[in-house]
């Protein structure tokens, strides 16, 4: 009890933990609305009530009226579940599908192929599928809305932190070596075996816990949204993801089994965890194994495929017990020396062996093993890798030194990387849908697209004279080319009174990538790439702080200046490397959509630029978004670098940061229009502020505001850091 | 070279640190003593600039050291109180990456590391990251980056702290080697620390000097009727205790007549 209380009494660890659930539910949620945070509820609110309205219609057709009902539509979930047509066809042709099983099994075991060889994997692999499929003759499946239990097999996020709330409890077991007390805590009665026990049972406990509130939790939340809960007492066969589960249980049973093997799997990591940790010694050390190991595990996981020789570390894999479902959703065998094994007997026995194995050694083995003076292996390697990397270290410059600070020793490099990872997964545009006369004039428009001439005469009298030929109802293309006629002829009128040159833009493109419809997109952009500043950002000056040397900086000659000259030029570094990951491709991805042919143009010809006061082509336009952008983010990394310098570590100044900028973003992003006023967000989506009437009034003299603030800040820093100290206090 | 003091006063608040400290220091080394709280490392932070005084005047060679700015700390060695330390790097990284800061070149980088590293027992560690270090070697690196470049000014707030009988013998002999051609201010309240090197002493109590000389003078002045603590002959510990020692009673007690003091014979203060 006492251990546990110690654990919990870690202010960030309890804090950390009573988040998790809530923090499990929202990203299930968010995953349910496509990512999509604004606008994404409706969507999903839509979905549900269309959903639940259809479980019982369809359930009440014939599998052919089923197939020829075209009314179900998911918008985003492709991947999250199948759909009420298609488990009607699998309820339907299961039978059928089981008896295609065994019929196969024996055409290829009497084909010369496969049963010539009676000892071959090939052969036995083929004979214990039939055998295994056997088995499931005379299930019955019935039809039913399983998107509950779907989705919820489908969301990784429970299990992702699962591990982590693992890790994270595993890595408080070695708080004492980590301060030295290991010795003091060994020299207790109660410190050794008494420990270890106390800790298995906190492992044990929190696994439960874990499993209740990280996999159970969301579970009630999928059944309380989508409903299906009557489907729990249907074989689990009848799930269309469990088409080759070879299982005798109900979705019910299935669910229970799921669960008490994730708690077990839970134990399993973390006694894993707690094994590789006590053979090292440094801390530091141990979190770049594990990361290390957590590494090959899932690039194993991920890219090795069934049919490779090496399949064996796919499935005996770590991440094969941190997301569980697969194994036991879906049959599969593996080659056993020669030997096919079902991977859900092998991983439920390894995980049974590996549990009793290393619980023993930590209970038996691991408490002898004494805190000091044993040989450290990873130690020497650890010595031979600094003495070639200081090599390296030692030529540093001092912006190289502090660029190597910032990221590598303040670890802030993770964030760079997440933001890489997660860069490919936002949107750049808008969508906006019309009728079949608007496609026709948007292709019309895109084929005619630049300057307007006799030229684009030409191209409509031609287009009306092919029309001639259109078999079909040709009254959509028709009134297209009226349009298009129309609005050449305002756009020439517009031109010559405004003195540029008339040209004809794809103007739906240029609402897709700048217009209200993509208003949600830009500010979602801005809004990680402020978070993900102010991670980056935030230890500049409190990592000096924290490790109690700014001091010892200031007293050599290049310590003041030198090095906070230094610092600037790699938060602009920053600013710069963050607009690249996230904007660059944006940039490029734009100039693409709207095409060359727009490009060009001078923006007064697009109708949601023609009020802009701009004199600029629409390229030039581009390129001024994604300069402001740029200054943006420069703007909220010098204010960041303000917080920085008070802050007394990156922990203080993150909050503080969180406070002060991201949480007016959030309003700004949740359509709060006074937030504006708050935050640089405005800004950082760049098309608010340059788009006439993007964003609330007055927002673009605020910019100046963050800028004088900016500097302001900046100025102080300077005079705090490089200036004497004969006025301070 | 003459570093003068005049006048300096530090306020915290209502709290006064430093109060009208002057003195003046040449080449040699001076002992700073006093009890924790005196104001000893609030007089090497106004040296140096880390904290901003309220009155008083730091001159070197009679320019004011705010003035001197980089060209002060071209000659300043510091090793401050508390280890501040970059954990993540190596002993070498952060020496070199100090030399950098000081202006040391690429040329010289690698003779300088190997002299402090070896000046202060650390070339068989150079490799291994100060967070895996003991206090005591951490101690030793911040001292050989004060070291780093032959500083014409050295000031070591408490640099034996956390160090073995054995580093501190060895340090104390290199310091005394020091103090030929260069200012060397070592604050401490460990009195043997200073002893056998300091040049001369100032006793601090309550931010201002109390008592200041040579050793032998200090001893020599201390007023008749006072015991030896620890019997023979006065030490500097008699000293510290007579004009800092909290125990108002040390001198009370003393009923024997005076003998002639001289500072004791230490052992460990041998070459």
């Amino acid at each position: 009890m006492s251990e546990l209380r110690r654990i919990l009494s870690d202010r960030k660890r309890l804090t950390l933990l009573l988040v998790l659930p809530f923090l499990c539910l929202g990203l299930y949620l968010l995953e349910r609305m496509g990512g999509e945070l604004l606008g994404g509820m409706d969507y999903l609110k839509t979905e549900i009530a269309a959903y639940r309205e259809n479980v019982p219609r369809f359930a009440a057709m014939s599998a052919a009226e089923a197939e020829a009902d075209q009314s179900e539509s998911y918008w985003f979930d492709p991947e999250g579940g199948s759909t009420l047509r298609s488990t009607k066809r699998h309820v339907t042709g299961y039978a059928d599908y089981l008896a295609g099983v065994r019929a196969q099994a024996k055409r290829m075991a009497a084909s010369g192929v496969f049963g010539k060889d009676k000892n071959s994997f090939t052969y036995r692999n083929i004979q214990k599928t039939a055998k295994d499929f056997q088995a499931l003759d005379g299930i019955t499946v019935e039809f039913g809305g399983n998107r509950a239990l779907e989705t919820w097999i489908g969301f990784r996020g429970g299990d992702v932190l699962y591990l982590l709330a693992i890790l994270m409890l595993v890595l408080a077991f070695f708080e004492d070596k980590r301060r030295g007390l290991l010795p003091l805590v060994r020299a207790c009665p109660g410190g050794r075996r008494g420990l270890a026990l106390s800790r298995l049972g906190i492992l044990l406990l929190a696994s439960f816990v874990l499993t209740l509130l990280l996999c159970l939790l969301p579970l009630v939340l999928a059944f309380f949204l989508y409903g299906g809960t009557h489907t729990l007492s249907h074989s689990v066969q009848s799930v269309e993801g469990f088409r080759t589960c070879t299982l005798h249980l109900t979705v019910g049973q299935w669910i229970g089994l799921y669960l008490l093997v994730k708690l077990l799997c839970g134990f399993l990591l973390g006694l894993l965890f707690w094994f590789v940790l006590s053979f090292l010694s440094q801390m530091q050390l141990a979190w770049l194994v594990l990361l290390g190991i957590l590494g090959v595990e899932y690039a194993a996981w991920t890219l090795i495929a069934p049919q490779m020789a090496i399949s064996v570390f796919r499935y005996v894999n770590l991440f094969a017990y941190v997301f569980p479902a697969e194994t036991l959703s879906a049959y599969g065998n593996m080659n056993f020396f020669g030997w096919p094994v079902g991977t859900t007997t092998l991983l439920g026995w390894l995980l049974v062996l590996l549990i009793l194995l290393l619980s023993a050694w930590l209970l038996f083995g691991a408490v002898r093993r004494r805190p000091l003076g044993n040989r450290d292996l990873l130690g020497r390697f650890v010595g031979l890798w600094n003495r070639a990397f200081d090599l390296l270290r030692s030529r540093f410059s001092l912006l190289a030194m502090e660029g190597y600070k910032l990221l590598i020793l303040g670890g802030t490099v993770l964030f760079l990387l997440a933001a890489v990872w997660y860069a490919p997964k936002l949107r750049y545009f808008g969508y906006s849908f019309g009728s079949a006369e608007d496609a026709a004039y948007n292709s019309y428009a895109r084929e005619a697209a630049g300057p307007i001439t006799s030229d684009t005469d030409a191209y409509i009298a031609k287009a009306r004279e092919s029309l001639a030929d259109y078999y079909g109802d040709a009254g959509a293309y028709e009134a297209a080319l009226d349009r298009l006629e129309a609005e050449l002829a305002a756009l020439r009128d517009r031109a010559a009174a405004g003195g540029y040159t008339p040209w004809l833009t794809e103007q739906v493109r240029i609402n897709n990538a700048l217009g209200p419809d993509a208003r949600s997109v830009h500010r979602w952009t801005g809004l990680v790439a402020l978070l993900t500043i102010l991670l980056v950002c935030a230890p500049v000056f409190s990592f000096e702080r924290k490790a109690g040397t700014e001091r010892l900086l200031r007293t050599t000659p290049k310590g003041r200046g030198p090095v906070l000259r230094r610092k600037y030029a790699l938060l602009c570094f920053e600013a710069l490397t963050i607009w690249a990951i996230l904007y660059l491709r944006q940039w490029t991805g734009t100039l693409d959509y709207i095409g060359a042919a727009s490009l060009d143009a001078p923006i007064q010809n697009i109708s949601l630029l023609a009020r802009s006061p701009l004199r600029v082509t629409l390229r030039q336009f581009l390129a001024l978004i994604f300069a402001l952008r740029l200054a943006g983010l420069l703007i909220a990394a010098l204010l960041i670098a303000g917080l920085s310098a008070k802050a007394g570590s990156w922990e203080q100044a993150v909050p503080v940061g969180a406070v002060l900028l991201l949480l007016p973003a959030a309003a700004y992003y949740f359509d709060r229009s006074w937030a504006a006023y708050l935050s640089p967000l405005p800004m950082l989506t760049g098309v608010e502020l340059l788009v006439p009437g993007g964003a609330p009034r007055g927002t673009i003299f605020l910019s100046a505001v963050w800028l004088l603030l900016a500097v302001g800040v900046t100025r102080v820093i300077h005079r705090k850091w490089v200036g004497a100290r004969s006025a301070a206090r | 070279m003459e570093l003068e003091i005049k006048h300096l006063t530090k306020k915290y608040g209502d709290k006064l640190a430093l109060d009208r400290f002057s003195y003046s220091f040449h080449e040699g080394i001076y002992g700073i003593l006093g009890a924790n709280g005196a104001g000893k490392s609030t007089l090497m932070h106004l040296i140096t600039d880390n904290v901003g005084r309220t009155a008083g005047e730091i001159l070197l060679g009679g320019t004011d050291v705010l003035k001197l700015g980089d060209e002060f700390r071209k000659i300043l060695g510091f090793m401050p109180q508390q280890q501040g330390l970059y954990e993540g790097l190596s002993c070498e990284s952060f020496l070199a990456y100090m030399a950098r800061l000081k202006g040391i070149g690429r040329r010289q980088l690698h003779a300088e590391l190997d002299r402090v590293l070896s000046l202060t027992n650390l070339s068989d560690k150079r490799h291994v990251k100060i967070g895996a270090f003991s206090g005591g070697m951490k101690q030793r690196t911040l001292l050989a980056q004060a070291m780093l470049g032959e500083p014409k000014l050295l000031i070591l707030d408490e640099p034996t702290a956390g160090l073995d009988p054995k580093e501190r013998i060895r340090l104390r002999n290199y310091i005394r080697d020091l103090g030929q051609n260069r200012i060397v201010l070592l604050a401490t309240h460990i009195v043997s620390d200073i002893e056998a090197i300091a040049d001369d002493i100032l006793l601090l109590k309550q931010g201002r000097i109390v008592r200041s000389g040579s050793p032998a003078a200090l001893i020599a002045a201390l007023p008749a009727g006072l015991t030896p603590l620890l019997g023979g002959v006065f030490s500097l510990d008699d000293v510290y205790l007579h004009y800092l020692g909290e125990d108002e009673s040390v001198g009370a007690l003393t009923e024997r007549p005076p003998a002639s003091g001289h500072p004791s014979d230490d052992p460990e203060a041998r070459p």
